[in-house]
């Protein structure tokens, strides 16, 4: 737990906004994990395990999320406090991240929100510094032509 | 500080479900069983089949090249089946597109046996219900044994973890129903023997969104 947990943590900090959230999704990651330990074997390298199981339930959350917004009515009164650009700009890179494939997603997430390294973002992505640097690639051109600039 | 009932009952049940378990088989073990499994199956088709040349057959490049297909094309949807429920091993684009390759090459194959005419609706209905039948009597054992195995681990994709096995139990039926089935017609393979496998992995995905994904809810 203690070499793990702050990982876990990291890794869902930097996609879920509402530290509230990121709570009980820690929390439900350590459930799912519990429930799937029967398919770890070491000597497997532990991160593509543990960060797939991550990735399931922050996806799952994410699907919840988008189900709910759209059920979600819009007010009259606007609140008193303004989001900014700044939270505009987020929501707009949440969306157009939203519109990328899950494995282009994870390694431009990797990347760019932990400060990974390449050598160590393949590692956790389960795949080869070569094909992770294609996926971050295609990420960024994909992102630039969604946000267009 | 007192924690809610809800809470209490969690722990309980986690602490209750605490125990060691022992790691599931690694998937080229389970996946060499369920061969060991499907062999029989072909064992069976070979032994109860209509076909009185099958040993002519066999000596055709052509039909062994369909049997090779069906059987390899099965083997990589069982192999994907077994790796995705394994978080992080799931076999990715590769290993779909190389299923979906060979799936292709023996429907290929399959359209280059003889065309023939259909003189008789009811016949050609009758005949491929016969088919329908036997390619399902074929899958039931295999695709159970699959789904279980799937099922035992943590999928994280339910509906493609699903049609992964359907796709391979009905592969392999269909190369036992190819080997059984005296009809070597272009029409009635292609309807009765090809379409019944995507039918079935479709209806799996369907199955396997629904009892799959079911390991990690509270």
């Amino acid at each position: 737990m203690d070499d793990i947990g702050p990982e876990v943590m990291r890794f869902l900090r930097t996609r879920v906004p509402n530290p509230q959230d990121v709570g009980d999704l820690y929390q439900e990651t350590f459930l799912a994990l519990h429930r799937a330990r029967r398919t770890y074997k070491a000597p497997r390298p532990v991160e593509p395990w543990l960060f797939a199981i991550a990735g399931h339930v922050l996806a799952r959350h994410m699907r919840r999320q988008r189900i709910r917004m759209g059920r979600e009515v819009l007010v009259d009164s606007l609140p008193e406090r303004a989001t900014g650009d700044g939270g505009h700009a987020r929501v707009r890179l949440a969306q157009a991240l939203d519109r990328l494939p899950l494995a282009h997603r994870e390694a431009f997430e990797l990347v760019k929100f932990e400060g990974l390294s390449t050598a160590a973002a393949a590692a956790r992505a389960g795949t080869t510094p070569g094909a992770l640097r294609v996926r971050a690639h295609r990420a960024y051109r994909a992102l630039r032509q969604l946000l267009g600039s | 500080m007192r924690t809610p009932p809800s809470h209490e009952r969690l722990l309980a049940r986690l602490i209750a479900d605490a125990h060691p378990v022992r790691p599931l088989w690694a998937p080229h073990s389970r996946l060499a069983l369920w061969l060991a499994l499907q062999t029989l199956t072909l064992g069976v088709a070979v032994r109860v089949g209509l076909r009185p040349n099958l040993g002519d057959h066999l000596r055709r490049p052509l039909f062994l090249l369909e049997l090779g297909a069906l059987i390899a094309a099965g083997v990589t949807a069982a192999a994907l089946a077994l790796r995705a429920a394994v978080p992080g091993m799931a076999g990715g684009r590769v290993g779909l597109t190389c299923s979906v390759l060979l799936g292709a090459v023996a429907v290929a194959l399959l359209a280059l046996e003889p065309a023939a005419s259909v003189h008789s609706l009811r016949g050609f209905v009758a005949n491929g219900a016969q088919c329908l039948v036997c390619m399902l009597a074929f899958s039931a054992l295999p695709w159970t044994a699959l789904f279980v195995a799937v099922r035992r681990g943590a999928p994280l994709n339910g509906p493609g973890a699903g049609a992964y096995t359907g796709a391979a139990a009905f592969l392999f039926a269909a190369a036992a129903v190819r080997i059984a089935c005296p009809i070597d017609e272009e029409l009635h393979l292609l309807a009765w023997h090809m379409m019944p496998i995507a039918l079935g992995a479709a209806l799996s995905a369907v199955v396997g969104a629904r009892w799959l994904e079911r390991w990690d809810h509270a």
